[in-house]
């Protein structure tokens, strides 16, 4: 029972990141762009902010909203100056350029910074208290309080905020929210910006202790892909509630499954977990096909 | 025997009864029920929204009736998926241009007979014998259609690169590759000039008079539909509001009202 | 090779995007007799240089490596093409099947010793079998969703292979069979009649009409009734629907063919390696593996054989040649931890921006080039007077 609670809290902390990075990732869908660069958006933001804050001896609290501004002129300035030009391009063109802006930010990342691991300058190190036998990092409340701010943040501006209202409008029909006024082009940028601040807070908490910050820490996004279909692509709700299962199965499944002691279903292979949350997409996939909270869309002739 | 005569014993190749298609509470088209004789020269028309689309959508299986049956030679058509229409005899044009873009001419054309032939991946790819005759065979069809339709110097081209008239004719050109009994054509002057207007009212007879044949048009130029068709439907917020002959149809005071609004 | 005959109409411009250079089928005369000895005197040229070759390029290091690799990665970037570039549809997961084709050498030609005149063609047909299944799941989705699903064939299909220990050898890897029919083997040099060759010369022997089997296979395909329906599902579904083409059934066949050359790709590359570890094809090595495929056929030239060639020789020799020649290049670390940047790190900027470079500036890629130069020739005084 313990183990299961442990795994519970560590389960939860994961899956706010998994959250936050679905929760990016449908931001830009609403733009009509799948963005396979989010795990570089997450590196650069977690190495912005650990050289502010190591090098540059900024303080924590101020150095993560300076590497959320960095992450997100960066993805504004990708919107305005590449993808713009692309628009009438295939979905398949749009993926690419995604990859290889990908591809080009991690490589950057490493000439800028090395190949070396290195901590990502937050205060939280590894304290924590204890509940009975269960172990609480003061980092996993805060990814869970700052996780609960940006969406309830996130829930207001969708819901009340002019913005946030043409955004649902634009996901909904490019061509209809334009045609009553809303400035698409305006629309686009915000999306990547709200993108590069997702990005960064959950690559600052993804290289929290006991993680480390290298440049693999990006590639944790490609995990976090399920989470947007298995909640129903285009849903926000949708992507945060997926973006939880996620994480709670990749942990209990590294705490469960395997050929150690105390672990089951050993035929499945040590390291199951990475592709558990694939395995259940599959499943979700063949008996709801539009996810969790999707809608069948219609197609229009 | 008269003309008249003929086309009233001629069997119907197509008989709708009561065709009714809703969306989330609207309804695009209710109770809607006709027939098309074999050979004739069927026209709808009517205002903006009044259904017409909707009513090509579900001849051609891309919308399912909510209720209604639909026959095409005895056959039930509602059964069929829209990939199946081909084999059926049915073929049509669409609205705003249903062509391949990087296809050529040609090759837009050959993909219309793409029921008609055997070849699969493996005969194709090895290119032996008997796919190399069919292939040999049909490019020499689709030829003396170009030549049918005057396309023979913009054959080789990618469609995409051809102007707007040409491309609706080639969507035309391709219909006709089919080999259909029953073709359906949306809009086909659309967007087109007086001079290229005439054009597609004279391939429109030639199919007709020369290759027989059967026709469903959706039309907005009145002038083309009134100097064209044997008969004509006239929807209105989705329903049947006149059937006859163009010269019954135009004194008809509903359609009068439609069109004009009321006083 | 042998094309479609058109009675009628050239077919030299099919796909190219660009205005036919000869406007009128009454004014495309047949091609003159002295056209015709040009043409094939060029192709018999560039046949003897491919014979050539690999006599020439043996003692110098990288090139018969960057020959056998371009040509066994081409055939997989051919397959990709088939998919992606002619069909439409993007796959993530297309080195899944290179690891299926790597295996299914691994294991009948390891450890049952099979022939690889057995083997091969098995590599193929179980990743085609294997495709098919897939397929009829992932291909009901569409767009996002086809992909997403393709980047899970990619880490699943790597948990498969690194715990499947006895095919794969389980983390350490495990040594691929050289091909061998009867008691010739690819392993080692050998004399045939007055000529020596060594284990490179045979393999290039051996994989170059290989691809060109692909080769011919793949444009006749696209010239007659299955390649069409790939290309009218790709532009326009509904309509092609309406043609008579079933869409689902057209997109599983294309990925089935896709599947089966990436197969005989994996098998052809693990032999030549030798040796394998299940990363390469699984997991994040595996996404970036189908990634530089992707890359292949869109900097080669999208829905062209020509192209998926080009880009695998170009996107092979590349790092080769950077690695290579790091020493004569500025600011490239020349041992560990002597400051500058790793070759490595160079060849993957480089890749990136050409990658980028290319979607953004020239989409229909380097065969898009030549032939907006070709046309313009042809149009120019020039090609008035080579015509």
């Amino acid at each position: 029972m313990t183990t299961f609670l442990q795994l519970l809290v560590q389960g939860v902390a994961l899956g706010c990141i998994y959250a936050l990075i679905a929760l990016g990732f449908t931001v830009v869908l609403m733009a009509g762009v799948i963005n396979f660069a989010q795990g570089s958006f997450m590196l650069v933001g977690a190495y912005v902010v650990s050289w502010l804050v190591l090098n540059m001896q900024v303080p924590f609290l101020l150095a993560l909203p300076m590497g959320v501004i960095v992450v997100a002129l960066m993805g504004m300035g990708f919107e305005r100056f590449i993808l713009r030009r692309m628009s009438a391009r295939p979905v398949f063109t749009i993926i690419m350029i995604t990859l290889g802006l990908d591809i080009f930010l991690r490589v950057v990342t490493i000439l800028v910074w090395g190949q070396d691991q290195r901590t990502n300058g937050d205060p939280f190190g590894l304290d924590g208290f204890s509940v009975g036998e269960i172990r609480i990092n003061w980092a996993d409340i805060w990814i869970l309080i700052s996780t609960l701010i940006l969406l309830a943040f996130f829930y207001f501006f969708f819901k009340f905020t002019k913005y946030g209202v043409a955004m649902r409008a634009t996901a909904l029909d490019h061509e209809a929210a334009a045609a009553v006024g809303i400035n698409l082009s305006q629309i686009y940028l915000i999306t990547w910006a709200i993108t590069g601040l997702v990005a960064t807070v959950g690559g600052v908490f993804l290289a929290a202790s006991p993680r480390v910050l290298d440049s693999n820490l990006g590639f944790v996004a490609l995990r976090a892909f399920p989470a947007i279909i298995l909640g129903g692509l285009g849903s926000t709700v949708g992507a945060v509630l997926g973006g939880l299962i996620l994480g709670l199965v990749e942990v209990l499944f590294s705490g469960y499954v395997g050929t150690g002691p105390n672990q089951f279903f050993g035929f499945l292979g040590n390291g199951f977990y990475t592709v558990a949350t694939y395995v259940l997409l599959l499943i979700v996939l063949l008996v709801r096909p539009y996810g969790l909270f999707g809608k069948k869309e219609v197609e229009r002739v | 025997m008269s003309q008249a005569a003929m086309s009233s014993e001629a069997a119907a190749l197509l008989t709708a009864s009561n065709l009714t298609l809703r969306f989330k509470g609207v309804t695009a088209l209710s109770d809607v029920s006709f027939d098309v004789k074999s050979g004739e020269l069927f026209a709808v028309i009517g205002p903006n929204g009044a259904g017409k689309s909707s009513l090509f959508n579900i001849i051609s299986r891309v919308y399912q009736p909510t209720t209604g049956r639909l026959s095409f030679g005895g056959r039930d058509l509602v059964r069929l998926k829209s990939h199946q229409l081909a084999e059926a005899g049915i073929a049509r044009t669409f609205q705003n241009l249903g062509l391949f873009p990087r296809l050529t001419v040609l090759e837009n054309l050959l993909v219309g007979r793409h029921h008609l032939m055997k070849a699969g991946v493996i005969a194709g790819g090895l290119y032996y014998g008997q796919a190399q005759n069919e292939e040999i065979k049909h490019r020499r069809r689709c030829a003396e259609l170009i030549d049918f339709l005057e396309l023979n110097r913009w054959a080789s081209r990618p469609v995409q690169i051809l102007p707007y008239g040409i491309q609706k004719k080639v969507e035309l050109g391709r219909a006709l590759a089919l080999e259909p009994k029953l073709l359906l054509m949306d809009e086909p002057v659309a967007g087109m000039n007086m001079e290229e207007t005439e054009e597609i009212a004279s391939v429109i007879l030639d199919i007709k008079q020369q290759l027989g044949v059967t026709q469903i048009l959706v039309e907005h130029d009145m002038a083309l539909v009134m100097g064209i068709a044997d008969r004509v439907m006239v929807l209105d917020f989705g329903k049947r509001i006149a059937i006859g002959t163009p010269s019954q149809v135009q004194s008809d005071p509903e359609v009068i009202k439609a069109y004009l609004g009321e006083e | 090779m042998s094309n479609p005959q058109s009675p009628t109409v050239s077919q030299e411009e099919t796909n190219s995007g660009i205005p036919a250079t000869s406007p009128t089928l009454a004014t495309s005369a047949p091609a003159s007799a002295g056209r015709k000895w040009l043409k094939w005197s060029i192709w018999g040229l560039f046949g003897l240089l491919l014979l050539a070759y690999p006599f020439v390029a043996i003692n110098v290091r990288p090139w018969m490596t960057i020959a056998n690799l371009g040509i066994i990665l081409a055939i997989g970037a051919l397959g990709l093409n088939v998919l992606a570039g002619y069909t439409g549809l993007a796959s993530l997961g297309h080195a899944f099947f290179l690891g299926v084709g790597a295996y299914t050498c691994m294991y009948f030609g390891g450890n049952l010793g099979w022939s690889f005149l057995l083997w091969l063609p098995l590599a193929g047909v179980i990743a085609g079998v294997i495709g098919l299944l897939i397929g009829a799941i992932t291909l009901r989705f569409r767009g996002f969703y086809l992909t997403i699903m393709t980047l899970g064939m990619v880490f699943i299909g790597g948990h498969i292979f690194l715990n499947w220990k006895e095919i794969s050898g389980g983390s350490q890897g495990k040594s691929v069979p050289a091909p061998a029919i009867g008691d010739f083997t690819w392993a080692k040099p050998s004399a045939i009649g007055p000529i020596d060759l060594n284990r490179d010369q045979k393999f290039y022997f051996l994989a170059l009409p290989i691809l060109i089997l692909a080769i011919i296979f793949v444009s006749n395909l696209m010239r007659t009734r299955m390649g069409r329906a790939f290309q009218a599902v790709r532009d326009r579904e509904v309509a092609a629907e309406l043609m008579g083409i079933d869409a689902s059934r057209t997109k599983i066949t294309a990925f089935v063919v896709s599947s089966v050359l990436g197969g005989i790709c994996g098998a052809l590359y693990g032999s030549f390696l030798t040796y394998l570890q299940p990363e390469q094809f699984g997991g994040i090595n595996g996404l970036e593996f189908s990634i530089r495929f992707i890359a292949m056929i869109i900097i080669g030239g999208i829905a062209s054989v020509p192209g998926a060639i080009i880009g695998a020789l170009l996107l092979t020799a590349a790092p080769e040649l950077i690695s290579t020649f790091s020493e004569a290049i500025p600011f490239i670390q020349k041992g560990a931890g002597t400051g500058g940047i790793t070759s490595n790190n160079l060849s993957e900027i480089l890749y990136a921006l050409l990658l980028g470079v290319f979607l953004i500036f020239e989409p229909t890629g380097i065969i898009g080039i030549y032939r907006r130069i070709k046309a313009r020739v042809l149009r120019s005084k020039i090609g008035k007077y080579l015509t």
